[in-house]
């Protein structure tokens, strides 16, 4: 049966969330996000949805019920396509786009479904540099930190020059830090003159310094997490509340995650970069080797190209022996950016409000 | 005189005319005296068939008549010892080192305690890469004969380059003038140019090089790769500086310097190691304590010279047979006793 001739589909449920209303979202029962197109109506059913899930009442699977209304089964994407083809065309404003993407990060959607429900809109201009964030940073459910990375490499060039680049430079160095355990990444973080980014990506440099001990890294991510939050609690009251308890969680061991980190980093694979550090050296060292034979060009032999090979992929630097150290990292990592994902929500939610809301 | 007797006078007479290569009429003659005793069924014969074209330079078309002869004829030794040496006189060493790897292997268990084919079977796990195997294989070839200059060779780069023994480096530079009044070619010089950088003698590995690479034209082209990549080689191993990468006053420069990885990893577990020390019980014993620490740091190092012992070795030894093994094979005809192996020889009496 095609999703519209349900008799009444849902359109935003009631909290706390009752037995039929669970019933009829997971039999698909229900209007996805910007279902109904690209309209005023929309929109602040959207706003509505988040404030349901983020209201005094609801249960704490509220949110996780409400996240199913971001794609439907039947429909997948195309409500998205359309709303993304409406802004590109002028039919609609940037800021319906800014509050659905809002919403698949403040309702704690899981990568997949957020890189599914954002990736039409990638084809906006105005909104790229955010759904790009949407999109592509993530990587802890299932594993795909290495192309996460590459994506926010990708676009850390894309964005060049830019008022985002900055942003994507700090994501990037982000993932380098907290999951390649790469000291130049540290620094970058450290140069990039966090004020001027926006509050939830200000907030993740904080918590990758937080990982490797600044000490006044704490209190500047509840700071900026507060930053984030600004006007959103009459919309959203608990927003706060569940933002606290799983901030609390992220810095409550903060000997542990360091702990951990640094175990990840000492079982890296030291040697195999030495070897390369010896091979550039080699190559770029002057040789006297007499005047009979012409300059040597930079090819190297073949058995120093699979020794290069060896290193320098993120992947490698990921995936390291120690296991337990590893899977603990990663655990926090992806607590880490599901936080980001409702405090960069949140900013955008709160950036928009007025013009949805009015 | 049988088609195989002038097939193998053909050989030999190649052989003794060898100048940078068979002598092209001398063996091409070899290989039609071959194919006709081959058609008769004997299997020497087509091993001598598929060598005779090796030396010609077809190392393809060798390749594919040993496999069909081992194909044909497992049980025989010959053939899966011509494919160990086709292999290893191919020009991309590297590319065929497993294959020689397990020719060679085969040989040894159908003929055991062969030195040739033993130290043929050292030199391609060398180049494969399997160096503890390669090691053991060089030994059982000393075993059998204490003067294989070849063997030594190549246990002496193991033994330097895997197993850390600069006492190896003596053994390299001794060993070309003796290998040279035993009729070997200047390649044998290239094993000393490792053996002097190792000692620190910057000047004689130069110097030693020029020897080994001295032989060939300057810009001719069909020998200028071989010349370039004995240059290559030696440019890879001067990044490595004097010595192996395990003395202490060179460690930092070793590990890739002050900005390495390294380096800064084992800086944030010493501030680490620091503020658990200065937190006074701040810090929770079950999560961490200070000997967790410091046996992180001795892992770390440890693994770190391991790891660098492992790869230079990969580097250096398989770098080695890529330059060493083609130079040889242009320079030098394959030894007798291999031939004899094969079965390529002629019983008199």
């Amino acid at each position: 049966m095609p999703w519209h001739a349900a008799a009444s589909p849902i359109e935003v449920p009631r909290a706390p969330i009752d037995p039929e209303t669970e019933s009829a979202l997971h039999h698909g029962r229900y209007v996805p996000l910007f279902g109904w197109g690209a309209t005023d109506d929309e929109a602040r059913r959207v706003v509505a949805l988040v404030s349901r899930a983020y209201s005094t009442e609801a249960d704490p699977g509220a949110m996780d019920c409400l996240a199913t209304m971001l794609l439907h089964p039947n429909l997948g994407t195309r409500p998205m396509t359309f709303l993304a083809e409406a802004i590109q065309s002028g039919a609609a404003p940037d800021s319906w786009g800014r509050v659905a993407l809002a919403a698949a990060g403040l309702l704690g959607a899981g990568d997949a479904v957020r890189a599914e429900f954002g990736e039409p809109l990638l084809e906006c201009p105005s909104l790229r540099a955010n759904a790009l964030r949407t999109v592509a940073v993530g990587g802890a459910e299932r594993y795909t930190f290495p192309e996460t990375f590459a994506r926010l490499c990708a676009a850390e060039k894309e964005f060049g020059g830019t008022r985002d680049a900055e942003s994507f430079t700090a994501l990037r160095a982000w993932f380098e830090l907290v999951l390649a355990r790469r000291w130049s990444a540290l620094d970058t973080l450290r140069e990039i003159r966090v004020e001027s980014l926006p509050a939830a990506d200000a907030w993740l440099v904080s918590a990758g310094l937080f990982l490797v001990g600044d000490d006044a890294a704490k209190s500047r991510m509840t700071e900026y997490a507060s930053l984030a939050l600004e006007g959103l609690q009459p919309v959203a009251p608990r927003v706060m509340h569940v933002l606290a308890r799983e901030l609390a969680e992220l810095v409550s061991q903060p000997w542990a995650r360091r702990w951990d980190h640094l175990r990840c980093a000492a079982a890296k694979d030291h040697a195999a970069a030495a070897v390369r550090a010896w091979l550039s050296a080699a190559l770029y060292e002057p040789h006297d080797e007499g005047a009979e034979h012409e300059t040597l060009g930079p090819e190297m032999t073949k058995a120093a190209r699979e020794a290069r090979a060896l290193v320098g992929g993120f992947l490698v630097d990921w995936f390291v022996h120690d296991r337990e150290a590893r899977s603990r990292v990663d655990h926090w990592a992806g607590d880490v950016l599901r936080v980001y994902h409702r405090l960069h929500g949140a900013s955008m939610l709160g950036s928009a409000l007025d013009e949805v809301v009015g | 005189m049988s088609a195989f007797d002038d097939a193998i006078d053909a050989l030999h007479e190649s052989i003794a005319g060898w100048n940078r290569g068979a002598m092209p009429g001398t063996i091409s003659r070899c290989a039609v005296c071959f194919d006709a005793a081959a058609r008769e069924g004997d299997p020497r014969a087509a091993v001598g068939a598929a060598v005779a074209r090796g030396l010609a330079g077809d190392h393809e078309g060798a390749r594919r008549r040993l496999l069909e002869t081992v194909a044909r004829w497992p049980d025989a030794a010959g053939a899966y010892v011509a494919l160990g040496m086709v292999a290893l006189r191919s020009p991309d060493v590297l590319a065929h080192a497993a294959e020689a790897s397990w020719a060679l292997i085969a040989a040894r268990s159908l003929a055991p305690s062969v030195g040739c084919i033993e130290r043929s079977l050292a030199v391609a796990l060398a180049a494969q890469g399997e160096f503890m195997g390669a090691l053991q294989c060089a030994r059982a070839a000393l075993a059998i004969d204490s003067d294989d200059e070849e063997a030594r060779l190549w246990s002496a780069l193991m033994r330097l380059y895997f197993g850390g023994d600069v006492t190896a480096a003596s053994v390299l530079t001794e060993l070309p003038p003796e290998a040279l009044l035993r009729g070997r070619s200047t390649a044998v010089w290239l094993g000393a140019v490792a053996g002097f950088y190792a000692k620190g003698e910057f000047h004689e590995a130069r110097v030693t090089l020029r020897k080994a690479i001295g032989v060939f034209k300057q810009g001719a082209t069909p020998e200028k790769p071989l010349v370039d990549s004995a240059r290559r080689w030696f440019r890879e191993l001067r990044g490595f500086g004097a010595g192996v990468p395990m003395t202490g006053e060179r460690w930092v420069r070793d590990v890739g310097g002050a900005q390495s990885e390294y380096v800064r990893t084992r800086a944030a577990l010493s501030t680490f190691r620091d503020a658990v020390v200065q937190s006074g019980g701040r810090a929770p014993a079950d999560v961490v304590t200070v000997l967790d620490i410091d046996s992180a740091l001795g892992a770390m190092e440890a693994r770190a010279r391991r790891g660098m012992l492992e790869y230079g070795a990969r580097l250096m030894v398989r770098g080695f047979a890529e330059a060493y093994l083609p130079m040889v094979a242009c320079l030098e005809p394959p030894p007798l006793e291999l031939l004899a192996a094969m079965g390529l020889v002629r019983l008199d009496g």
